[in-house]
């Protein structure tokens, strides 16, 4: 191992310093000020006080605990349909490739599309509606009332993100040496014993690798609500993003919704600590993102 | 795999990533500079929201007309045109002219984000209509383009089912009410009314109009006083309330999708939906008619008025030459075309309404109609918070968890708290 | 079929069902939605939209922005993540923890707020409205690079250190021995570069100002989408044109990222 940084670090750096570092240090820089940026003009240092704000402010404990749902609410179910998939897929002997590609489907639409798609899907009159009335269930108003809209959002970011995840397993479920199974067969043991003695050990990486991303992702729900109910009905879909984006572009808060997102960032940061600690045994220096 | 496979496709790759790398900075490099062609005519930046088909026609003419002057059209969405400009504004970098829709006007008007205007264009005063919704304090921050209002459809074969008639529409709270509950009873796969829920940011647009057609208001005259909590306003929301019962509670695009379906009575809705039903339930026998007032002889049939405005911001540079393409612009002829494209709202032009277009379209001329008694919200700096407040308490309403009186209480004592912050 | 094989082709079913129901409303007449399951069977099939979109809305010059920008970006990211992934998995260096600290950062921090500091920076740059600007900030977007560093990390580094003593230089090392090892992971990157580049579509929409510079996810966006209304036929129409690319790339390279991890082990 070479103890200073490579020349290979620096292409990619050189951009990242522009494109991604300095927008970062901005927001946080911002996170201090007053910034309205309709009258970038009037800017000024106020201290901690949009912090201070946040912590006192219902609305930003409401988006805060709106997200928390959707995160745990989602996640493990991602996890565990993601895992199964790819386990199906895996002892798949033929046709694989189509089966690959079908699942794989949802993850080339952008979240935009999706969501339109699931917005009609989910309408009074809509496809869904329309079987249930077949079935003889009364028509539901999945995002019209208060307590299912946000469920109704989970069930499609779960939909939306399972096939891409299933894949990443997948793949490092294929680099498992096929001996090693064979010899696990021999010894007896049973298809679960060998799937959790055998894969779930070697593909850890990869799952903890999806758990962090995933974690990132759902913190970050925002297209969702915007195209399907804007935080409504009464708050039920107010996630943290929602809720710093009309901070900023409605009521020209810059300053306030960048200290949101620093919130946000620190709470995630610590959050992807904690599951790198329980989740990985790896040795300590992984590169983990 | 071998060492010498690995040298191979390891110098294929570096030549391929070497050529990648060039052929990436060759087209990256000189387009950074292209997009700014330098010209002897000064050219105006304008964004707007229509199709650049339906406008472009329009431009082109005012090219010619002013061969001295460039216009840059930009399309903007409705999704995400507000963080467009408002990231250019704190850029410092504003198009020299930009369309503004009467929502997001008054929270640049508070921050001094539009040129005050009033100077500069009296002649457009007389000729124009919708001033209400550009002015502040007595002073103008854009110009009047189009201008929208929202008016009630009525489903004519439901109605006859319902033993009603829609060639004598309701006209009044009472009988308005009374052919709701009539149509939601004929039919079970079809309700009397269609009410706004899900999108907060459009329910006071669909109740105020009640309120306004019985008197009542958001502030007084002086724009100081909170008026919420009137009697006028507790009757018109109790009165809405109880049209819930027979109503689909729905988003306004899904309420419109169901009224073409047949399946709803009647709904408030706009100009929009003379183009599109048409097209999307050719068998629809459908009606339009002005919003029933409180009762015969008492309030008037009022309505929302928005508009479209075209404003400059600070900071802008060819104001002038701005001005010059707005005044072209809100012309009637100009104005008319884009109105028979979209839909979406007429022209601001006091001479649109002697328009032959309204003419052969009776439909269209009863919103030119139902403008006349339509109320804008006022332009008040604090206004985004207090439509906040009125849309956070009435979807309370809307959903059961507050009485009318009581969300309109709880709204009224958090206006009045806006408007008189303590000591 | 075995029951696995039932569960996995009721999971491929769900997972490709609105495709069908996007082509389903793509081909409809008119421009409505929802289709409710009356319509589904009655309502007649037309190609109008997709002529429409043809002839009415630019898409070619959209389509043919979003191949420019897609095709410089990732092949670069890919190149570029991988010499950064690698330097990071392989090297200790002072400020290596704070290196992916911060692209973490950024990966966390929500593009609502750094979209009016992009902006500024941009127009300081003279980017607005290039395809340069379409392009580097892709080329800035950490994920690539924690990926292949996670996935350097994974691969045994034998081989590069017995080229080491061999004699190689770090840079041959690079191109000869880690680059061809790399299929696999770099398969993934690209793929999820390709997903990211191509429905990109804030960024696109609020640093470009010209019709001509607009990319795919934009144009249809301001061609289907009004204020009052979603024309869902030719919106659906566009998304389904626009999928196609992508769903070709990863069909392209599912074998790579499915089966090349074998390879990729080191063995």
């Amino acid at each position: 191992m070479s103890s200073r940084p490579v020349p290979g670090l620096l292409p990619w750096f050189a951009c990242f310093a522009v494109f991604g570092l300095i927008p970062l240090l901005a927001a946080l820089v911002l996170s201090f000020y007053s910034m309205n940026p309709l009258r970038p003009d009037l800017t000024h240092w106020i201290g901690a006080s949009n912090y201070a704000r946040a912590i006192g402010s219902p609305a930003f404990w409401h988006a805060l605990r709106t997200t928390g749902i959707f995160v745990v609410g989602t996640l493990p179910v991602t996890l565990i349909l993601s895992y199964i998939v790819a386990a199906l897929l895996g002892r798949l002997r033929r046709g694989e490739a189509l089966f690959r590609a079908a699942i794989f489907f949802p993850a080339t639409l952008s979240m935009v599309v999706i969501s339109l798609v699931f917005k009609s899907l989910y309408a009074e009159q809509g496809l869904l509606n329309g079987w249930l009335a077949a079935l003889g269930f009364p028509r539901i108003h999945w995002l019209q009332d208060p307590r299912l809209a946000l469920p109704s959002i989970m069930a499609m970011d779960v939909w939306a993100s399972v096939g891409y995840y299933a894949i990443l397993i997948l793949a490092a479920r294929k680099t498992l040496p096929l001996e090693q199974l064979e010899a696990a067969r021999l010894e007896g043991l049973r298809p679960l014993q060998v799937e959790r003695r055998i894969v779930l050990p070697h593909v850890k990486p990869v799952i903890l690798f999806v758990v962090l991303l995933n974690t990132i992702r759902s913190f970050q729900i925002f297209i969702e609500v915007f195209v399907l109910t804007r935080g409504g009905p009464l708050d039920s879909t107010l996630t943290l993003v929602y809720h710093l984006y009309e901070r900023a572009f409605y009521h020209f808060e810059m300053g306030y919704a960048c200290a949101i997102a620093y919130i946000l960032l620190a709470l995630v940061g610590g959050i992807l600590l904690l599951q790198r600690r329980f989740l990985s045994r790896s040795p300590a220096g992984a590169a983990a993102p | 795999m071998g060492s010498r496979g690995h040298s191979v496709v390891g110098r294929r790759a570096e030549r391929l990533a070497c050529a990648a790398l060039a052929l990436a900075a060759i087209l990256t490099l000189p387009l950074a500079g292209c997009g700014k062609r330098p010209s002897a005519k000064q050219t105006i930046i304008f964004w707007q929201f229509s199709p650049l088909t339906a406008i472009r026609p329009v431009i082109d003419r005012f090219e010619k007309d002013y061969p001295d002057l460039d216009v840059q059209v930009e399309q903007l969405t409705w999704q995400s045109g507000r963080e467009k400009i408002v990231a250019a504004i704190a850029a410092g970098r504003p198009p020299d002219l930009c369309e503004i829709g009467s929502t997001f006007l008054p929270g640049l008007v508070a921050d001094s984000t539009l040129i005050d205007l009033t100077d500069s264009i009296p002649e457009l005063i007389p000729v124009l209509r919708g001033w209400p919704v550009v002015r502040s304090r007595g002073r103008i921050y854009a110009i009047p383009w189009m201008l929208g209002t929202r008016a009630l459809y009525m489903n004519g074969d439901l109605m006859k089912r319902a033993g009603l008639s829609p060639l004598r529409p309701p006209t009044t709270w009472a009988s308005f009410a009374r052919a709701v509950q009539l149509v939601d009873a004929v039919d079970p796969e079809a309700k009397g009314f269609g009410m706004n829920s899900g999108e907060r940011e459009v329910l006071f647009k669909k109740f105020m109009p009640f309120a306004w057609g019985n008197g009542g208001d958001i502030l007084d005259s002086t724009l100081t006083r909170s008026v919420v909590l009137s009697p006028q306003n507790i009757e018109a929301l109790r009165f809405y309330l109880s049209l819930k019962p027979h109503s689909l509670l729905d988003r306004q695009e899904m309420l419109d999708e169901a009224f073409s379906r047949g399946r709803l009575g009647f709904i408030i809705s706009g100009p929009w939906m003379l183009r599109k039903l048409p097209e999307s339930a050719p068998h629809l026998h459908f009606e339009v008619t002005l919003m029933p007032r409180p009762a015969e002889g008492r309030g008037s049939p009022a309505s929302f008025a928005g508009a479209e405005a075209l404003g400059v911001f600070r900071g802008s540079r060819g104001k002038a030459a701005a001005l010059q393409l707005a005044r072209f612009l809100v012309r009637e002829e100009n104005a008319m075309p884009l109105y028979v494209a979209t839909g979406n709202a007429f022209p601001a032009a006091v001479a649109a309404e002697q328009d032959s277009y309204f003419v052969s379209h009776p439909r269209d001329r009863v919103f030119v109609e139902q403008l006349r008694t339509a109320v804008a919200p006022p332009v008040h700096p604090r206004w985004v918070e207090m439509e906040e407040i009125l849309n956070g308490e009435l979807e309370e309403a809307i959903y059961g968890k507050k009485s009318a009186e009581a969300a309109l209480r709880s709204a009224d004592s958090r206006i009045v708290a806006l408007l008189n912050p303590g000591p | 079929m075995s029951r696995a094989g039932w569960a996995l082709v009721a999971i491929a079913v769900l997972s490709i069902a609105p495709l069908i129901y996007m082509a389903r409303v793509s081909l409809g007449v008119g421009s409505s939605l929802p289709i409710a399951p009356s319509d589904w069977w009655t309502g007649g099939l037309t190609l109008d939209h997709y002529r429409a979109l043809v002839s009415g809305s630019g898409i070619g010059r959209f389509a043919i922005n979003s191949l420019i920008v897609t095709g410089i970006a990732v092949p670069l990211q890919i190149l570029l993540s991988a010499a950064a992934g690698h330097a990071l998995a392989r090297s200790r260096f002072a400020g290596k923890g704070v290196t992916l600290g911060l692209a973490t950062a950024f990966l966390i921090l929500p593009r609502q707020v750094t979209l009016v500091p992009l902006y500024l920076l941009f127009a300081k740059l003279g980017l607005l409205d290039t395809y340069a600007g379409l392009i580097l900030p892709h080329l800035a977007d950490p994920f690539g690079v924690l990926f292949m560093a996670h996935y350097y990390q994974t691969l045994s580094p034998e081989l590069e250190e017995a080229a080491r003593t061999d004699g190689l230089s770090p840079r041959a090392i690079f191109w000869r021995i880690v680059l061809p090892l790399s299929g696999p992971g770099l398969a993934v990157v690209g793929v999820n570069g390709f997903l990211t580049t191509w429905n990109s579509f804030l960024h696109p929409l609020v640093l470009t100002t010209s019709e001509s510079m607009r990319t795919l996810p934009v144009g249809l966006a301001l061609f289907a989408q009004a204020e009052h209304s979603v024309d869902w036929g030719a919106l659906l129409a566009g998304s389904t044109l626009a999928t196609a690319p992508v769903l070709l790339a990863f069909l392209l390279f599912q074998r790579q990222i499915v089966e090349g991890l074998l390879q990729g082990s080191g063995r």
